[in-house]
C-alpha cells in the first residue's frame, strides 16, 4: 500500500493539472453556453410523409408546405431567362423524369432527408442521412479569400452564436438552381444568411435570406422550420445505389424487375 | 377581357403543373410516373419484401386466370417505413394481404404504395 502513494500522487497531481487548465475549462464553459439540439430533426415539408414516402395529402400538400420556389427578385434579364427555362419542353421532360441522390444547398435544407445537430464551440455540423454533412465553423474563422476559395454544392459557411440563435454566413455556393427543378436559378455571386435557432421544445427555425447581387433587385427571404423526429432514436444511413430499381429508360423513368 | 382572363388562368396552371412535377417520391425521384389520379387494390401472397434503399419494395405474386402476376409496389426507404411503424418483419413471404397502388402510367404490374390490410381487416404498418 505505501508504494501506491507516490503513484497516487502523481494522478492527483495530473488531474489537478487538467482541471486548472485555462483552455480546458474556457472550452468546457463555451461547451455549456451553447444550446442543446440533440435529436433527429426532419423538414415539415416531410415530416407528415407515410409508407409511400409522400404526405396524405400527397403532391398538393408538399406544393403548400414548400418555400424554397419562386417567384425570385429577379432582375430584368434573370426574369426573362427563368421564364424561358420554365417554358422549356426540356424541364418538363426533365421534371417527370428526374432521380435525386444529393440535394445542393439550400435545398438540403427542405429535402426529406432527415439530419441532426452537433454543436461544438468550434464547429456546427448538419449530419444528413444520405451522409452528407454541412459543416459551419464557429472558431472565429473569416471566409477563405476570394483567391483561393472555389464553388461547391453547399458553399462554405461560417457561424457566430448571437445567444442561442445561430447565425451562419454562406457563400461561394456553385451557380443553378435554388431546388431540384432546373429553374429558380442564382448566380455563382448569391450569399445566404440564415438565423437557425430553437423556438420551441422539438421546433427549430431557419429564417434563410438570400442576395444575389448579379440575378436580384433585393433580398429574399423565407423560413424553413422543422420538427423532431419521431419513431425512431437513431439515424439510418440512407443508400441510393444499395436495390435502385427506378432506371430511366429512353428518357423515361420506370419500375425495374426485381 | 374575357380572352385575358383564361390567359391569366393558364399561366399559373402551366407554372402549377410543373411544381407538381418535380416533387421527389421518397426522397428519390419524381413522382410523374406514378398515377396518381387513379388507385389499384389487389390481394395476394407475399413473395419478398425489400427492406432496402433507396426504396422498400412489396412483392406480391396475385392470382390471374390460371398463374399469378408479380406485382412490385414501391414504399418508401426503410428509415421513413420505420418512423411509420413498419419493421422488416412487417411483412413475410406467404403473408395473404391486400395492397391499394397507385398504379404505374405504363400498364406493368407496378405501383406505389397506398395503404395495406390484412385478411382480417387490419392495416399493415401503423405510424406509432
Amino acid at each position: 500500500m505505501p508504494n501506491r502513494v507516490p503513484m497516487l500522487l502523481v494522478f492527483a497531481w495530473l488531474a489537478a493539472c487538467t482541471h486548472s487548465d485555462p483552455t480546458a475549462r474556457d472550452r468546457a464553459r463555451a461547451f455549456a453556453a451553447l444550446p442543446n439540439w440533440t435529436g433527429i430533426w426532419i423538414s415539415d415539408v416531410w415530416a407528415t410523409t407515410d409508407a409511400s414516402g409522400l404526405p396524405p395529402g400527397r403532391v398538393a400538400e408538399l406544393t403548400r408546405k414548400w418555400v424554397l420556389k419562386g417567384p425570385l427578385p429577379y432582375n430584368a434579364q434573370w426574369q426573362a431567362r427563368n421564364e424561358a427555362r420554365q417554358k422549356d419542353p426540356a424541364t418538363a421532360a426533365f421534371m417527370a423524369n428526374f432521380k435525386v441522390c444529393e440535394f445542393a444547398f439550400p435545398m438540403v435544407m427542405q429535402s426529406p432527408q432527415t439530419f441532426q445537430v452537433v454543436i461544438t464551440p468550434e464547429e456546427t455540423l448538419l449530419v444528413f442521412e444520405n451522409q452528407a454533412a454541412r459543416h459551419i465553423y464557429t472558431d472565429g474563422r473569416k471566409h477563405t479569400s476570394p483567391e483561393d476559395v472555389w464553388p461547391t454544392r453547399f458553399g462554405e459557411s461560417i457561424g457566430t452564436w448571437h445567444g442561442q440563435t445561430l447565425v451562419v454566413d454562406t457563400i461561394a455556393r456553385r451557380a443553378g438552381p435554388l431546388g431540384i427543378m432546373p429553374v429558380d436559378e442564382l448566380s455563382g455571386e448569391a450569399r445566404f444568411t440564415e438565423h437557425i435557432r430553437l423556438v420551441a421544445p422539438g421546433r427549430l427555425e431557419d429564417v434563410l435570406t438570400v442576395t444575389d447581387p448579379v440575378a436580384f433587385t433585393k433580398p429574399w427571404e423565407v423560413r424553413l422550420t422543422y420538427s423532431q423526429v419521431r419513431g425512431i432514436d437513431r439515424m439510418v444511413n440512407y443508400d441510393c445505389d444499395e436495390n435502385d430499381r427506378n432506371p430511366i429508360v429512353n428518357g423515361q423513368l420506370g419500375v425495374a424487375n426485381p | 377581357m374575357k380572352a385575358n382572363t383564361c390567359g391569366w388562368v393558364r399561366a399559373p396552371s402551366a407554372v402549377l403543373t410543373l411544381l407538381l412535377l418535380a416533387f421527389p417520391a421518397a426522397a428519390h425521384h419524381s413522382s410523374a410516373m406514378f398515377d396518381d389520379r387513379r388507385t389499384v387494390t389487389i390481394t395476394g401472397t407475399v413473395k419478398t419484401m425489400q427492406w432496402t434503399n433507396p426504396h422498400c419494395w412489396i412483392q406480391l405474386l396475385v392470382p390471374a386466370t390460371g398463374q399469378s402476376v408479380e406485382w412490385s409496389i414501391e414504399m418508401a426507404s426503410p428509415g421513413e417505413l420505420f418512423r411509420n411503424g413498419w419493421r422488416p418483419s412487417t411483412l413475410r413471404p406467404g403473408d395473404k394481404v391486400t395492397v391499394t397502388v397507385y398504379p404505374i402510367r405504363d400498364g406493368s404490374s407496378a405501383g406505389q404504395f397506398i395503404s395495406a390490410t390484412t385478411p382480417d381487416g387490419r392495416a399493415v404498418g401503423k405510424r406509432p
